[in-house]
Formats: C-alpha cells, sequence, structure tokens
C-alpha cells in the first residue's frame, strides 16, 4: 500500500516535472506577447505581466499585415492536403487493391522513401529555375507544388498502412452488389479508411505549416509570403521586436493546436489503426 | 453515381489535367501584369524590416491618397533584402518598383547594371540642400576614391537617392561625464573612470560580420588603418590596423560587457536604456527607437550624441549607412517611382518623414531647432555628414571583404585569435578574393 503511494507521489512528480519542462516556454512566450515594449526594457524580468496588452498581436497581424500572410499559410497548406492527399490515394488505391506486379509495388514504395530520404536543399537551385521558368515565382501555386511533392511520400506511406488494413472483401462484397470500382471506393474505403486519411491530412497540414527554406525562396511579395517569412523578418538590424515574434508565435501555434485538438480522436486512431491485427 | 468506362476516365482524367495546367497561366492573367498606362495602379517597394522603413511606411499612404497609386511596402531582413535584390536583378524580375538599398550595396548593383539611372532618365539633379556626399554615395562609378577596375571608364550616373540619412556617431552618458570626449583616449579615460559592477564603461558591438565590421571600421580609420589602400592594395594587416583592432578588442574590453562577441546592436541599446552602460558608438536609427524612446529607456534625456571622436591620426572619421531608394531595371512604372521619391525628398513631406521617426539628409532639417528638440542626435548628424564621413569601400566584393574582416574582428574580441594574427589572416583571405575578382591586390 505504501509502496504503491510511493509509486504515485513520484510518478506525479515527475510527470509535474516533465510538465514545467515542456509547459515554461510555452507559458513564457505567451507572456512575453502580452507584455509592452517599456516592459521588456524593463531592469528587472517579470513572470507575470505588469500591465498586459494585446497590442503585440493588433502590430504584427494589424499593423504589419501578417494576416495577409497568415491567409497565404491558411490557403497553401490545405491546399497541400488536398493535393498529396489525393496523389497519395491515387497511389496507393492501385498498389493495395489491385493488381499489381509485386516488382512495380516495391519500386513505387522505394521510390517514395528515397523522395523522403532527399534533403530538401538539394533541390531548391533546380526547383527555382523552374518556377522561375514557368513564371510561378512569387505565386502560392509553386509552394503547393513543392509541399505536396515533399509530403507525398509520407501521405503514401502512412495511406498505404491505412488501406492493408481494411479487409479487400467488404469492396468486394460491394462489387458484387453491384456497386461500381468507384462507388465501392468512395462509399466502403473512404469511411473506412476516414480516421488514417484525417490523420495524415492533419500531419502533412503541420509540415507544411511550419516550411521555411521553400516559402522564403520562392516568396518576393505579400501575394504568397507565408506566415513563416513574415515572422523571421522581425530580427532587424538594430533591434529583435521581442513582444511581435512572441504575439507571431502564439498565433502560428494555435490553428496547428486547435486542429490537433479536433481531430485528435482521428489522430490516435489513425496513429494506432491495426496495432492489434487478427490474422 | 453511375458507373463510367475506362475510356471515359481516361477523357476526364485529361480534361482534369489541362485543367490543373492552366492554373499558373489563370493566376498570371488574374494577378497584377505589366500596366499599359503610365499611371499605375500599385507601386511596390523592397524594404528593409525595422526602424530605417518604419517612418516610410507612416509616409507612404499620404502619397497614396494624393495620387490613387497603392504603396505596397514589402519587408525583409537586413541580408535577406540583399539576397532578394540580387535573385531579382539576376532574373531583370518586375516584382520591386522601387527598393531600399544599403549604401555599400551600389557598388554590386552598380556593377550589376541592375538599377534605372535617376539623372538622365528621370531628370533628377542635385539640390543645395543636401550634403553632396549623399548624392554622392548615390552615384556609380563613384566619383572619388579608387574604382574598381571593370568600372573604370565608365559614365557616371546617379543610380539611388537617400532617404535614411545614417552615418555612425557616438554616444555616451552626458549626466554623468562632464565633458564629451574628444578622442579615442578620453573614450578609454571614461571608460575606465565609470566601469564598475553591473555598469560597463564601454559596449561593443562585436558581433561576427556586419556588427563587428560597422563597430570596428571608424576605429580604424581614427587610427590610420584601413582595408585597401586608393590603389586597391590591401593594408589590414599594416601596423595602424593592428594598434586600431587592439585598442578596441583588449584595451577597451576589459572595461566592457560580458559576451562583447555575441553582442549586436539590439542588446547594445538594451544595455544602455536599462543604464547599465556608460558609452558606445551608434546609428541614428538606434536612438529614437530605443534609447530616447519615452517610456521604454531609463536614460532618455541622459545620453548625448557627438561626431566619432579622433583618433591617433587627428581625425575622427564617421561612418556612412546611408540607405537609398533606387528603381530597379526590371521596373515597368519607372516614371512613377521616379516622382514618388521626387515626392518624398521634398522639404515638407521630408518634415513630415521626420516628424514620423525619419532621419533626414536635408541640412536645413537636422538644423531646425524644433525638429532637433525629438531628435537630440541632429546637431551630431550635421556635423558629421558635413565632415564628409568615410564610406566602405565601393567594390562589388564588399559582402565577401566585410564577411572576412567582420569575422577577424570578432575572434579577436572572443580572444580567439590576438588582434595581429586576425587581421593578418583576414588580410592575407582579401588578397587571394580580390586578386581572384580581378583587383591589383
Amino acid at each position: 500500500m505504501r509502496q504503491t503511494f510511493l509509486r504515485t507521489a513520484l510518478a506525479t512528480v515527475a510527470l509535474g516535472m516533465a510538465g514545467v519542462l515542456y509547459g515554461f516556454p510555452l507559458y513564457w512566450l505567451f507572456v512575453t506577447s502580452l507584455k509592452s515594449k517599456a516592459e521588456l526594457f524593463a531592469s528587472s524580468v517579470h513572470l507575470i505581466p505588469h500591465n498586459p496588452t494585446f497590442a503585440a498581436y493588433t502590430s504584427v497581424l494589424i499593423e504589419r499585415g501578417f494576416w495577409v500572410l497568415l491567409k497565404n499559410s491558411v490557403i497553401v497548406c490545405f491546399s497541400t492536403v488536398v493535393v498529396t492527399l489525393a496523389l497519395g490515394l491515387l497511389i496507393t488505391y492501385p498498389i493495395t487493391r489491385l493488381p499489381v506486379p509485386p516488382r512495380l509495388r516495391v519500386n513505387i514504395l522505394i521510390w517514395a522513401l528515397s523522395l523522403r530520404f532527399l534533403p530538401p536543399i538539394a533541390v531548391v537551385i533546380p526547383y527555382f529555375a523552374i518556377v522561375r521558368t514557368l513564371q510561378l515565382y512569387d505565386q502560392p501555386i509553386a509552394l503547393i507544388g513543392i509541399y505536396s511533392l515533399f509530403n507525398l511520400p509520407f501521405a503514401i506511406w502512412m495511406l498505404k498502412g491505412f488501406l492493408d488494413e481494411i479487409p479487400i472483401e467488404l469492396e468486394d462484397a460491394a462489387l458484387v452488389d453491384g456497386a461500381s470500382r468507384w462507388i465501392a471506393f468512395r462509399r466502403v474505403l473512404l469511411p473506412l479508411a476516414a480516421p488514417g486519411v484525417m490523420a495524415a491530412g492533419i500531419i502533412v497540414f503541420t509540415f507544411a505549416w511550419s516550411e521555411f527554406l521553400f516559402a522564403l525562396i520562392l516568396t518576393a511579395t505579400p501575394n504568397s509570403q507565408t506566415f513563416p517569412v513574415g515572422v523571421q523578418g522581425l530580427v532587424t538590424q538594430f533591434e529583435i521586436i521581442w513582444n511581435d515574434m512572441a504575439a507571431s508565435g502564439v498565433i502560428a501555434m494555435a490553428l496547428p493546436l486547435v486542429l490537433m485538438v479536433i481531430g485528435r480522436r482521428y489522430i490516435v486512431a489513425g496513429l494506432t489503426f491495426g496495432v492489434i491485427r487478427e490474422k | 453515381m453511375q458507373p463510367i468506362t475506362r475510356r471515359e476516365f481516361v477523357k476526364r482524367t485529361a480534361v482534369a489535367g489541362a485543367m490543373l495546367t492552366s492554373i499558373p497561366a489563370i493566376l498570371e492573367a488574374c494577378s497584377t501584369g505589366t500596366p499599359t498606362s503610365n499611371k499605375p495602379s500599385k507601386l511596390t517597394i523592397a524594404a528593409v524590416q525595422g526602424a530605417e522603413d518604419g517612418p516610410l511606411k507612416k509616409v507612404a499612404p499620404m502619397y497614396q491618397s494624393q495620387t490613387g497609386i497603392t504603396m505596397e511596402i514589402v519587408e525583409f531582413p537586413y541580408d535577406q533584402l540583399f539576397e532578394k535584390l540580387v535573385t531579382t536583378f539576376q532574373a531583370n524580375g518586375s516584382s520591386y518598383d522601387l527598393c531600399m538599398m544599403d549604401d555599400p550595396w551600389m557598388p554590386k548593383f552598380g556593377t550589376m547594371g541592375a538599377l534605372q539611372p535617376l539623372d538622365s532618365n528621370f531628370g533628377f539633379t542635385r539640390d543645395s540642400d543636401i550634403p553632396s556626399i549623399v548624392y554622392d554615395v548615390g552615384t556609380w562609378p563613384p566619383p572619388r576614391g579608387p574604382v574598381p577596375p571593370s568600372e573604370q571608364g565608365k559614365t557616371q550616373h546617379l543610380y539611388g537617392i537617400t532617404i535614411v540619412g545614417n552615418v555612425e556617431m557616438f554616444m555616451y552618458r552626458k549626466d554623468l561625464a562632464s565633458s564629451p570626449p574628444g578622442s579615442w583616449d578620453d573614450v578609454l579615460a571614461n571608460a575606465q573612470k565609470f566601469n564598475k559592477a553591473n555598469f560597463y564603461g564601454y559596449v561593443i558591438r562585436g558581433k561576427a560580420t556586419n556588427p563587428a565590421s560597422s563597430d570596428s571600421l571608424p576605429i580604424l580609420w581614427s587610427f590610420g588603418g584601413d582595408i585597401f589602400d586608393t590603389s586597391w592594395k590591401v593594408v589590414l594587416d599594416s601596423t595602424a590596423s593592428i594598434d586600431a583592432i587592439t585598442f578596441l578588442t583588449q584595451t577597451l574590453k576589459k572595461y566592457a560587457e560580458p559576451g562583447a562577441e555575441n553582442t549586436d546592436a539590439g542588446d547594445r541599446d538594451r544595455l544602455i536604456a536599462i543604464g547599465q552602460a556608460f558609452q558606445s558608438t551608434t546609428w541614428p536609427a538606434e536612438v529614437t527607437g530605443v534609447v530616447e524612446a519615452a517610456g521604454v529607456s531609463q536614460v532618455a534625456g541622459k545620453m548625448a550624441y557627438i561626431p566619432i571622436p579622433k583618433g591617433p591620426s587627428g581625425k575622427g572619421l564617421g561612418m556612412m549607412g546611408n540607405w537609398l531608394l533606387g528603381i530597379p531595371k526590371g521596373s515597368s512604372n519607372g516614371s512613377a517611382a521616379a516622382d514618388f521619391i521626387k515626392w518624398l525628398i521634398k522639404t515638407e513631406n521630408m518634415k513630415t518623414y521626420v516628424q514620423n521617426g525619419g532621419i533626414p539628409t536635408r541640412t536645413s532639417l537636422l538644423n531646425d531647432s524644433t525638429l532637433g528638440q525629438a531628435n537630440p542626435y541632429f546637431p551630431a548628424l550635421a556635423q558629421s555628414l558635413a565632415a564628409s564621413p568615410n564610406w566602405r569601400p565601393r567594390t562589388d566584393q564588399w559582402n565577401a571583404v566585410e564577411t572576412i574582416y567582420g569575422t577577424a574582428v570578432n575572434q579577436a574580441v572572443a580572444g580567439l585569435k590576438t588582434p595581429k594574427d586576425a587581421l593578418t589572416a583576414a588580410a592575407s583571405q582579401i588578397r587571394a578574393a580580390m586578386k581572384q575578382a580581378g583587383y591589383p591586390s
């Protein structure tokens, strides 16, 4: 009894410390975003802002016009998710459901894996040249293209895992009942794979959301610049605008966090899909 | 849903593919293309983010309301702006109608032929209220000093008009010192006198590359040292140069803040603003933004600003850091862009610009006592401009040279190398780089 109590107490303390370790930087980020410039330049450090203000948020979103960059980020990331999942399903469906030669299947999966291993910096210059030739420089579509390409391997491997777990007999039953392959895919397979598709979509979204290298190189104006490009501009030659940077950090975290909270059931279900498999 | 045949599937896929591939063309058509009229609907300015472009952002809407032309200001951090401009110029891109340029970038852009001449194309002439050095810094090839070999014999043109009249100056706590330091010996004496626990006698901006370079060049020059002589021969390892860097990184460093090798302007301003340091070099943009900012700085009104103190050479040489506005060659809105520059530098508009935190170049505004009350550094800036401050070597290789030199100074500040070793190694590297670029080093 006493041992159990001690174990519980130790676990609580350890978890509490881990919580502080992970939570404090986020707390500090949020608190800094609420401080005024005067408070940031105070001689002493305050754990709680003395005069909390949302001025940094107004400064970032309205005065600096970052709401346009935020809008670009949302458009680019959602488009990336749609394109990646569509292509991912187009590739994984045949290799998991149709009588594709095993060698072709393996080659496709290896190709996807090799894309995943490719360091993005290796393709920056050729991709920049292609984008310029196609006159897509400073257009969101240039970002959507490269983000989709780099996230495709992840989507293929994740979706393949999910589709493999769904018994093919369910689709066969639908086909026997007169459904077309498209109907069987849309009405039988897709609803069953929804948690996996959702999980893959959210993870692809977060990858695209935090991408910086291509966004920096392929954009020139707020026509296509994404939020991370704007944030790094807050380190100026003579000043680091800490409160605005913190507010940007909070804003940048907010959307993926909200998506994670909304889709957590799907993500957990998706990531644990097929862990216990009946054979 | 009706089942479809394979033929129908292929057909639909082809149509979808064609639609997808046409998206770029549709987007391009929908975007703001090259205007056919002389008056564009929008002018896009590539600007440096920070105190330098803040006032520009405030006055641009005035121009917009007067002309109906939307002013879009795209901001980048210092290093990135340079890279973005080089990339755009190489592609002869039309993304920007105007660009802000730090004055050491002019040789690179001038050599590249990236800008439209303001004098021959748009009728810009010199204004007697603006010091001639300000026009000289926007002229290429340079009207004085050594000219790069590849640029000799080319016709001079004005390519940039200064809108931020930055010159590096010196600041100190006037509430503590009875008189301004006239020389670097006085600076050292004050540093010794006022240095105590949690209060540093001097702040070194010693972060590698541009910060260390900017902080040390006025001292280098004031000691009679330099990077090049008048025939592009590298003299960074001369006795005068080594003495200057030894003074900064060893003698003065004894009274400087800890971690000076990582200190940039933001850190320096914070130390000054919270009352933990006595003196340092400074740029005008640092003064109004932090050091004299009411409600932010604890030393507002307690600082004095003077031109760079004299060194053993008998001279105190400030360094130019003007920000200019130029018109990229790729812009198809050159006339409208030139009109905006002319509008901005008119006395009455520049006054509004100054009232919004701008750093003027007009002598009449720098000597305006009303404006001077809100900008205590104006007299020092006027003096510095009148004394023809030094500019950084006018070579398109400056970025590479600055990286080598600024790294060497940083190593000396950090104590990783002796000043002599650091400068000797840097001089060899610069010689090699310049030789490769066709200079007679």
